[in-house]
């Protein structure tokens, strides 16, 4: 071993140069530091634009009537009742739909498939192209099956239909995060009381999981209540209060779509509406983002 | 018994979620075949412009503007998301990262709608006062950076939060800096995740179609500069859907079917970006 | 409780001061939030010399580590009080603001190996560069000396390009200790650097820090007597009193293990034997 440390290397130049090093670090991390303050300040004044603008031109429009009045000379009067329901309606069908699909194939991925087979992998990839398919795709897809192969035509039902296509892989993966977060132990105590998978999965797992599945169906709503691209050929434009599902419908964002882009002296309207889905999806979003927190509290308390 | 029937009523509900994604291609496939046989797919890209109702299909400005969007989205949003997320779990006093979160939670639950109504009415004005027409390739980068960025930003905080600790100690027992740290040892240890924060973001950047419907203007052809007016594959489809019969119908399916082919290319980057992550 | 600091300054008296004192402390107190883990630590560490550092789990040893180094200030919580001094410096007041300028000259080797997840070329350049070392060829030559000096090079020379995580533990280990080497510190701190090493590799370290103390000064944790006896030129033993950390006895290796002073050294020192 050699054991003379360093000696054909000037010990010195390390720290003589270290001198000047340190300036230059020095100067870099100011540098660094201004830089990520800049984007954080960059992001937040855009945010507090965003905000504020449709905070401050949403909220002169707004009052109970606005709520509660049908749809008037395209939106530029009266309020959004109808929209209101439509959007309802459309959201209800979706999830009606979707949560029995989602919590099956939740169930099964994290209780009867191994965690990490082809399997699972190839189930788990579906769902993200699933999920990051652009939103207009599924809108073509839902108007060539349910509007006119099933012949429901521009319909509620239609917008449902495919809505619940598309937030099926949401609340799968929020699902399987609130199963995974249930300790072993419980299934354990399950097995040695000799109970079937069924009445476990039933009066242990699913009780215990109840935080997960919430986030999972308030998450679907909240990517239902903010779509607007796989609706326009799918429930359509109609701003009539609807009679039933087979009545053509829009939610609140295509009203708020419609009064921008096509509706000359609709934008005050348009930014009040705007503010009632941004309140939703904020409330809905917070909720699901703690309940996340939550859950991982738990598991990582279990 | 139960347990048996228990097992199949999943088997067949998980059954039906995965053969979706087959059976939404078969679905676009099927509504664009009879074009691609009349008209061929080289048409698409060679054709002399694009008015399909007078048969002519070329999509290629489509195209180029989507990719252009894409691409603009990501160069504009990915430096700005990874500092973010820097400052977020390295710089931020602590009432700040609280702030912080809830701004990025924020600016992800917005819907795309309003992305659009607030470029269109206060972004696009913008623009057009230092550039006509205002609305343009610009805005439309412009506002969908802004809405890929906190993706890109949740991705990346996460990948720093899942760091170990001892990097950072290591890094501090040797004197480095925070800016060298980050910079030379935490970025890199984490670049897996940059990567797929990426992915993720150009994923919803090409798919985007409301949002960029409204600030682009919407004319079919290649940008010269950054201030012309553009449309996206995406919001041609919004645009025509509602009047196209036969071909028109057909191609716009086509463009469909091209689009869901990047996504799942993304997708599939990003799948092994994820699965090949070392594991500290 | 009274007791206990009187022997404490008993032993500070009889503490024979021969050779130059690198790092000292004063009446060092340290709290995580409101838990005091350190009270009135007054400890004299001889350069170019091993002081091990002994006692039982959450005695403080190696919070006592943090405070040499102030890897303290990595948590916003933590309070130091009293004072350290390296050399003539307090650490706190003459280096001031820049805990960098201080963790340049004291490294510090961690009970659980760290290397960074890119290759054993880069985690060695790493703070080279940062420290201003551009030179690839000075780059190489430093880096070469280091890993022979911990008896790397003959194992790894061939494959610096590789991922650092692909070594094994030990080595892993030696590589860390290479690392915070590289940038010629006064004053090493090694936080039980044995405890995950199998007893072949321990050795090697332990080699590795005989040969080193003759340029450095070595601070280094250990729950192992035997290593301490093998290694040590000084010992200071720390006991957990009432929840709070606290320097019990402090001396030359010899005078410890033959004739320690406090009952509790003879007790942690029977029981272990
Ligand atoms: N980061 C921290 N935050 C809060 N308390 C801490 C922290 N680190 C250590 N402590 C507490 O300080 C006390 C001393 O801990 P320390 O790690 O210094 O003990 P130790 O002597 O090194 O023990 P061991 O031999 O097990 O490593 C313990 O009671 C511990 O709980
Ligand atoms: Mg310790």
């Amino acid at each position: 071993m050699n054991l003379s440390f360093r000696t054909n290397v000037n010990t010195d130049s390390v720290r003589a140069t270290s001198l000047i090093g340190l300036r230059n670090g020095q100067l870099s991390d100011l540098l660094f530091t201004a830089a990520v303050w800049g984007a954080f300040l960059t992001v937040t004044v855009v945010f507090l634009w965003l905000v504020g603008d449709v905070l401050i031109r949403g909220v002169g429009a707004l009052s109970w009537d606005f709520v509660v009045s049908p749809v008037i000379d395209s939106g530029r009067s009266g309020g959004i009742a109808p929209v209101l329901v439509s959007t309802a309606c459309i959201v209800a069908v979706a999830l009606a739909v979707a949560f029995p699909l989602a919590l099956a194939s939740a169930i099964l991925i994290s209780e009867f498939l191994p965690r990490t087979g082809t399997v699972s992998r190839l189930v788990i990839v579906s769902f993200d192209v699933l999920a990051g398919m652009p939103s207009i795709v599924f809108g073509l897809f839902g108007n060539a099956l349910f509007n006119q192969l099933l012949g429901f035509g521009y319909s509620l039902l239609s917008g449902g239909l495919t809505l619940a296509c598309m937030v099926l892989p949401f609340m799968i993966k929020a699902n399987i995060d609130g199963l995974r977060a249930v300790p072993r132990s419980y299934r354990e105590a399950g097995d040695a009381l000799a109970m079937s998978r069924a009445s476990i999965l039933w009066h242990v797992l699913l009780p215990a999981a109840i935080p997960g599945i919430i986030a999972g169906v308030l998450l679907g709503m909240g990517r239902a209540l903010a779509e607007t691209a796989a609706l326009l050929f799918t429930s359509g434009y109609v701003t009539r209060m609807p009679e039933s599902l087979m009545d053509s419908g829009r939610t609140i964002s295509i009203h708020v779509y419609d009064l921008a882009m096509n509706v000359a002296g609709g934008d005050q309207m348009a930014y009040a509406s705007a503010l009632i889905l941004v309140v939703l999806l904020i409330i809905i979003n917070f909720t699901v983002v703690r309940l996340g927190d939550w859950i991982q509290r738990c598991s990582l308390r279990a | 018994m139960t347990d048996r029937l228990l097992t199949w009523t999943l088997g067949a509900a998980t059954l039906v979620v995965v053969s979706l994604i087959a059976v939404i291609a078969v679905f676009l496939l099927n509504e664009s075949l009879d074009t691609l046989n009349r008209v061929g797919l080289g048409r698409f890209f060679s054709d002399s412009g694009w008015s399909p109702t007078m048969g002519r299909f070329n999509i290629l400005p489509m195209i180029v503007a989507s990719v252009l969007l894409m691409a603009g989205a990501v160069i504009v949003a990915a430096p700005l998301a990874v500092l973010t997320a820097v400052f977020l779990r390295f710089y931020a006093p602590s009432p700040v990262v609280d702030t912080g979160r809830r701004i990025i939670e924020v600016l992800a639950a917005m819907p795309s709608v309003v992305y659009g109504l607030w470029g269109l009415v206060v972004l696009v004005p913008v623009i057009a006062a230092w550039q006509q027409p205002g609305a343009s390739l610009m805005a439309g980068i412009l506002v969908l950076s802004l809405m890929i960025f906190p993706t890109i930003t949740i991705v990346v905080h996460s990948g720093l939060t899942a760091m170990p600790q001892r990097y950072i100690e290591a890094s501090l027992a040797l004197a480095l800096n925070r800016a060298y740290m980050v910079r030379r040892v935490v970025l890199p240890a984490i670049r897996a995740s940059i990567a797929a924060g990426v992915t993720l973001g150009a994923a919803r950047a090409i798919g985007e179609t409301m949002a960029v419907m409204m600030v682009t203007g919407n004319i079919v052809a290649v940008p010269g500069d950054l201030f012309d007016p553009v449309r996206a594959l995406t919001s041609n489809i919004a645009l025509e859907m509602a009047y196209a019969l036969g071909d028109h119908r057909g191609a716009l399916y086509i463009s469909s079917l091209l689009l869901l082919a990047v996504v799942i290319l993304l997708v599939l980057i990003n799948e092994f970006i994820v699965s090949n992550k070392c594991e500290y | 409780m009274d007791r206990i600091t009187e022997a404490v300054t008993c032993t500070q008296k009889q503490e024979n001061t021969s050779g130059n004192i690198c790092l000292c402390t004063e009446s060092l107190c340290l709290s995580y939030g409101t838990r005091a883990a350190l009270e009135n630590v007054s400890i004299r560490i001889p350069s170019r010399s091993v002081t091990a550092i002994i006692g039982p789990s959450g005695s403080g040893k190696s919070s006592f580590l943090c405070c040499l180094n102030r890897m303290t200030d990595l948590s916003g919580s933590t309070t130091v009080g009293g004072s350290v001094h390296l050399g003539e410096h307090d650490i706190h007041r003459d280096l001031g603001k820049n805990p960098i300028a201080l963790r340049r000259r004291v490294g510090m080797v961690f009970q659980l190996p760290n290397p960074f997840p890119f290759s054993i070329w880069k985690n060695l350049a790493l703070p080279l560069t940062h420290h201003g070392v551009a030179n690839k060829r000075e780059l190489s030559g430093i880096i070469e000396q280091v890993l022979r000096r911990v008896g790397l090079w003959e194992e790894v020379g061939g494959r610096l390009r590789d991922s650092a995580l692909t070594l094994s533990g030990g080595q892993q280990q030696r590589l860390c200790i290479a690392r915070a080497l590289v940038l010629e510190p006064e004053v090493l701190l090694m936080d039980e650097p044995c405890s995950s090493l199998d007893p072949l590799s321990t050795k090697r370290i332990e080699t590795l820090i005989g040969q080193l103390k003759d340029r450095y000064t070595i601070v280094v944790v250990t729950h192992d007597l035997a290593q301490a006896r093998r290694v040590a030129d000084h010992v200071a033993l720390f006991w957990n009193v009432d929840g709070v950390g606290r320097l019990i006895e402090q001396g030359s290796a010899a005078r410890i293990f033959q004739h320690p002073q406090h009952e509790l050294t003879t007790t942690y020192l029977e029981g272990q034997l």
